[in-house]
């Protein structure tokens, strides 16, 4: 099947500063230009993708078959974006707990370790995590990061691509940062 | 404002009568909202973090896109009515927001919600 997106604009920067509509974006922006006073970017252009059949699904499977992690991976990792929510998302294998749920769980015994999966990839030589919510579940349970559940997702495209779009949205590096703070803390 | 920074995830829910995207995060040290609002909705999707792949990732991290040529939007057409088929403009908008994962929507327009304080979870 094929499709092709047309981009609109980047809305999320609207956050905090735009008194802005759609209409506003479109009636005021010519296409590719940063809105110096929004800080929004509106990018018009065809970009044409192809996706195969049946590419949905298992990404997570084939990472796990497809990489095994050497010891301590994490040991000198860094993270993909500077903030995090205290709540797990939906749709993830902690929904519904937050951080100190999960780290709470971890010190008791009730969660191992390797309950708790963190993902990473290797980008430049850095190595950067993209479960920033699970490392800090572990790291408040006070467990050492060589005994983490690291899981090496280099290479799969959708991780690749989130890991992307947090670096560039974090306007990180792909060195990451070391440290990250939970969102809305100062 | 990157979707890393909200402080709940993202979900599409109505408010005002529309179907609405709705976010918080932090800002000068309060909790604010926002949104992107959408006008005559066809069809909603969503697909949670772990079953996107990099097509509802890559373009559309953080940014609403339009997906043309939407086989989805073909086959909503083909199951409308005919005296109904060309009723509206039906567009095929994606956007991918972190952690909460790729929300689609077949609608005619769509609108950003303007910046208010507080946040939805107070609503």
């Amino acid at each position: 099947m094929r499709r092709t997106i047309l981009v609109l604009s980047v809305l999320l920067a609207l956050a905090g500063t735009a008194p802005a509509s759609a209409a506003f974006l479109a009636a005021n922006s010519p296409p590719g230009e940063k809105l110096l006073d929004t800080g929004c970017l509106k990018v018009f252009g065809d970009l044409s993708r192809e996706l195969p059949p049946g590419s949905g699904g298992a990404w997570l499977e084939r990472a796990a078959e497809c990489f095994v992690a050497p010891a301590n991976a994490l040991g000198e990792a860094n993270f993909a974006q500077r903030t995090f929510s205290e709540s797990f998302s939906q749709g993830g294998k902690f929904a519904g707990q937050t951080i100190d749920d999960v780290a709470g769980a971890l010190r008791s015994g009730r969660l191992s370790p390797a309950d708790v999966p963190v993902e990473y990839a290797v980008r430049d030589g850095n190595t950067l995590i993209l479960n920033t919510r699970s490392a800090q579940a572990l790291e408040r349970a006070g467990i050492p990061r060589s005994q983490w559940n690291a899981v090496n997702v280099t290479g799969d495209a959708a991780a690749e691509a989130r890991l992307t779009g947090q670096l560039q949205r974090n306007n990180l590096t792909n060195q990451g940062i070391p440290t990250v703070r939970p969102s809305g803390g100062n | 404002m990157p979707s890393t920074d909200f402080l709940t995830d993202a979900s599409l829910c109505p408010w005002g009568g529309f179907p609405t995207l709705r976010f918080s995060y932090q800002h000068d040290g309060a909790a604010h909202r926002g949104g992107i609002r959408f006008k005559r909705v066809l069809a909603t999707r969503t697909r949670s973090e772990r079953c996107c792949t990099e097509w509802h990732i890559q373009e559309a991290y953080d940014t609403l896109v339009e997906v043309r040529d939407s086989s989805w939007v073909d086959e909503l057409r083909a199951d409308i009515p005919v005296r109904w088929r060309d009723e509206q403009e039906m567009h095929h908008y994606m956007i991918y927001l972190d952690s909460a994962g790729c929300f689609e929507v077949v609608a005619a327009s769509w609108e950003a919600l303007p910046e208010e304080a507080g946040s939805w979870e107070s609503t």
